[in-house]
């Protein structure tokens, strides 16, 4: 049988963390997303990025517990997540993201979703992989 | 240095997972589940697949990008608990036929929480044992 749905797209990802709080600074303080749902009595807190949630799980709670030790320097699943970002302007997003101290990749013009355009590769605080990337740029499109 | 960050987040624009037989995966992740390779840069190991109006891609882990991510993810330690894809429709019966026509096994399944409210979903595994959420349309 053919497959009986069609896909919108991505609706959210679950990273598994352990410093909840270093998590939600980085995503909603530095980043710019907001809190959504926080179940506690599972040990999920949503962090809504636009259309889009990340959600943090706590290795040392209820569902975090069920995926076993946390994650280490390698061996990870996810090799990086991207989030698109607008406007992209790349002095601007080095200049505030070093003065956060965060952990700055290169700036590379990648592939995406909507096709090529600049990206920055960037660190969250537990050594998560996150590409910001900017709208395609009709230069390499 | 500015207090706010100069950039608006408009939402997730791909996905990139470790793996070990990438073929596997794109099995999974075209053949049954519906996605496109839309791209496979021989160069990194790295295909894109399409998915809806987001990018899952896979990259090898014995391939140029695969290697600077270390070991082959295990049972255990891993950075991404799961990842849902929004699915357009939730037809539980067609759903459940379909999953047992190709054998797979349903992990969980249930109402949950998503981008645009709670649902139906459904918990698959992949072939490298990645959970993928297919979360059906919000009820509210």
């Amino acid at each position: 049988m053919t497959v009986p749905f069609t896909m919108k797209g991505l609706d959210h990802v679950v990273i598994r963390c352990t410093d909840l709080a270093a998590m939600k600074r980085f995503y909603c303080d530095v980043l710019g997303g907001t809190m959504a749902e926080e179940d506690t009595d599972i040990g999920l807190y949503q962090v809504r990025i636009g259309d889009h949630i990340v959600d943090l799980m706590p290795v040392d709670e209820p569902s975090g517990r069920k995926g076993g030790p946390a994650p280490g320097a390698d061996g990870h699943n996810m090799d990086h997540f991207a989030i698109q970002v607008i406007p992209y302007d790349d002095d601007a997003i080095r200049e505030y993201l070093a003065a956060h101290g965060v952990d700055l990749g290169a700036t590379i013009i990648r592939g995406g979703a909507e096709g090529e355009g600049p990206g920055i590769h960037i660190k969250d605080p537990e050594g998560n992989t996150v590409e910001l990337k900017g709208p395609p740029d009709p230069a390499y499109n | 240095m500015a207090t706010r960050a100069p950039i608006e987040m408009m939402g997730l624009d791909h996905l990139v997972i470790r793996c070990v037989d990438p073929a596997a995966m794109q099995r999974f992740y075209c053949d049954l589940i519906g996605c496109e390779l839309v791209r496979h840069n021989a160069d990194f190991d790295l295909y894109h697949l399409r998915a809806g109006s987001q990018l899952i891609d896979l990259i090898a882990v014995d391939g140029v990008l695969g290697k600077r991510g270390g070991a082959a993810p295990g049972a255990e330690g891993r950075n991404l608990d799961h990842f849902a894809i929004r699915i357009a429709e939730f037809d539980e019966t067609a759903l459940h036929a379909w999953v047992a026509e190709n054998g797979l096994e349903i992990v969980e399944e249930g109402p949950r929480y998503g981008a645009d409210g709670t649902g139906p979903s459904i918990y698959l595994r992949d072939p490298e044992g990645n959970i993928v959420e297919l979360k059906g349309p919000s009820d509210s």
